[in-house]
């Protein structure tokens, strides 16, 4: 199935999920979820038609929310004729305020989401809840509780710290 | 994650075995382990942060610090991400000039790998053999680009340096032995006792288990996985060249072991089609001076991946439309196989635990090494003082030093 039959299968399924749905360079598909509630079940959809392997997720500031991106990769092997060439890569994104960032775990689904999940909660402090072992995973041990996520765009780091 | 014993054993972050700073919390009962914690915070360098402080060209030269093993895996994703968003198309000899390094930087990888696989396993003739092989490679890289590890042949657009027609006879050379050694390699290391004991049904990751914790690359492929991007996502010029994708079924360490020493005949088989088919051309597409490049960045954003190595190189960039992007966002293919190896310690000895951290190929980080011009002309000083080398005298140098003949 080539990336436009993939994205108007999505549409057709769960259009009641998503927002937009959008083709890049080939192969690429991106969605967007409306609701980051539902985002445990539109990840049971992908795994479901075997979109499953998470690439990674991608967090970011926007300035009022925390935008997160989920890269999820289909097998080729797994597809029509078996080309690995046939693999599409689905990217969710949804937005959490950043006032009360949180979203549900997406674990349970996809168990490779772990170590990723534990990287947004360390930048960008979005809380994942349901998440086995929501521990800091890539900070420092003396990174301080109250100091901000470093990827947080609310303070300008010190001049000094600045090196250009 | 514990398991039935109350016996926690630390393992790292500071290790005889393992070079660069992990702990893993084990539990034990007896010798066996029975559950495993990872912890990984002791040395986060903070460079999507700087990626943020820096123009689309500088941050070439700080992402290549990712790695110093599969630093052209980082900009080649890197560079790839901003092209799409600058909407500039690479010329074919580029994209040739970036397969070559890529796939000898393979080499010299896998060449390292199959060197420390062979030291954690007990087995340090090997790691003598495999090292001494792979300097093949850097000298190929040396010759190629000046440098050894960080080749710094990405630009915007194309690469920096031609390849020139009379290169090719030693990189040529070169190829031909460390083919000869592969396939040795090959024949032999599966067969071999010690290989056989430290390796066999230790580690073992099913398909199902690599495919739910996202593993990537030859951690991936040893267990089954069909996943490699040069045939998922052909980037550079891979959709013209003719090669296979290895996988192993049995998922163990000796899986491991087999996949990346056939990748070492797959990747020279690469190197010589791109060899003989190198097309004539531009090596850059961008027609500009290098230093506007960083402004024909567009607003927008782009996700491009990378078969390094280890795996899949995800890099994600998006740009607001200045010459400093919004956000970079990396992921190494190490991180997406750490699960793997939670996964493989459970149930194995405590002794196989370097073997089986070794067994992802984690990626280290150590280059140092002394200065000495492609040229092979005076550059290095010995005792800080005036005189200076050459890469012959060097070697002698070397030589005398260990008390071997000099010739």
């Amino acid at each position: 199935m080539d990336a436009d039959e993939l994205k108007a299968q999505i549409e057709d399924d769960i259009g009641d999920l998503i927002t937009e749905t959008r083709r890049g360079r080939p192969r690429r598909i991106e969605v967007v979820l409306e609701d980051p509630d539902r985002i445990v079940e539109i990840m049971e959809y992908l795994t479901g038609e075997g979109i499953k392997h998470l690439s990674t997720i991608t967090g970011r500031d926007d300035g009022t929310d925390v935008e997160l991106l989920y890269h999820m990769l289909q097998y080729g092997e797994e597809q029509g004729d078996g080309d690995l060439g046939d693999a599409n890569m689905v990217t969710v994104r949804t937005f959490v305020p950043k006032g009360t960032p949180r979203i549900d775990s997406i674990t349970d689904v996809v168990p490779g989401a772990a170590l990723y999940e534990r990287e947004i909660i360390d930048i960008l402090g979005v809380e994942f809840e349901g998440h086995p072992n929501p521990d800091q995973l890539l900070l420092p041990d003396d990174w301080g509780e109250d100091e901000a996520p470093p990827l947080l765009k609310d303070e300008e780091p010190d001049e000094a710290e600045v090196d250009d | 994650m514990s398991g039935g014993s109350d016996e926690r054993i630390p393992v790292g972050p500071q290790h005889p075995s393992l070079k660069e700073p992990a702990n893993f919390m084990l539990d034990v009962d007896g010798e066996e382990i029975t559950g495993a914690d990872l912890t990984l915070s002791y040395n986060h360098r903070g460079m999507e942060e700087a990626a943020q402080r820096k123009d689309y060209l500088q941050n070439i030269y700080l992402l290549e610090r990712i790695c110093g093993i599969c630093s052209h895996s980082h900009t080649t994703a890197y560079v790839q991400a901003v092209e799409e968003l600058m909407d500039v198309e690479v010329p074919d000899r580029a994209k040739y000039i970036r397969t070559l390094i890529g796939e000898l930087e393979r080499l010299h990888s896998h060449l390292l790998w199959l060197g420390v696989g062979g030291h954690e396993m007990g087995f340090d003739t090997l790691w003598h053999y495999a090292w001494r092989d792979r300097e093949l490679v850097l000298d190929s890289l040396e010759e190629l680009t000046g440098n050894r590890v960080h080749y710094a042949i990405n630009t915007l657009g194309g690469v920096r340096e031609d390849v020139e027609e009379d290169q090719f006879p030693m990189l040529r050379e070169n190829l031909e032995e460390v083919k000869e050694r592969a396939a040795y390699y090959a024949e032999v290391v599966p067969e071999e006792e010690t290989v056989l004991m430290r390796c066999e049904d230790v580690g073992v990751i099913s398909r199902e288990t690599a495919s739910e914790l996202c593993a990537v690359g030859p951690t991936a492929r040893a267990s089954g996985v069909p996943t490699d991007v040069r045939k998922e996502d052909p980037y550079a010029a891979y959709d013209q060249l003719d090669f296979d994708v290895i996988t192993h079924t049995d998922g163990d360490l000796l899986a491991r072991v087999i996949v990346r020493l056939e990748e070492i005949v797959e990747s020279c088989k690469i190197v010589e089609q791109v060899l003989d088919d190198m097309p004539e051309g531009d090596i850059t597409g961008a027609n500009r001076p290098t230093h506007t490049l960083s402004n024909m960045v567009e607003e927008g954003e782009a996700i491009s991946r990378y078969e390094a190595p280890r795996g899949e190189d995800l890099h994600y960039v998006k740009s607001d439309g200045t010459d400093t992007p919004e956000r970079v966002k990396v992921r190494a293919p190490t991180m997406a196989n750490w699960p793997t190896v939670v996964e493989g310690l459970k149930g194995s000895y405590i002794a196989d635990t370097p073997m089986i951290v070794a067994g992802i190929d984690p990626c280290i980080s150590c280059t140092a090494r002394i200065g000495v011009e492609v040229t092979g002309d005076a550059a290095v000083s010995i005792d800080g003082g005036d005189r200076k080398l050459s890469l012959d005298d060097l070697s002698d140098y070397a030589k005398d030093w260990y008390g071997q003949e000099v010739n």
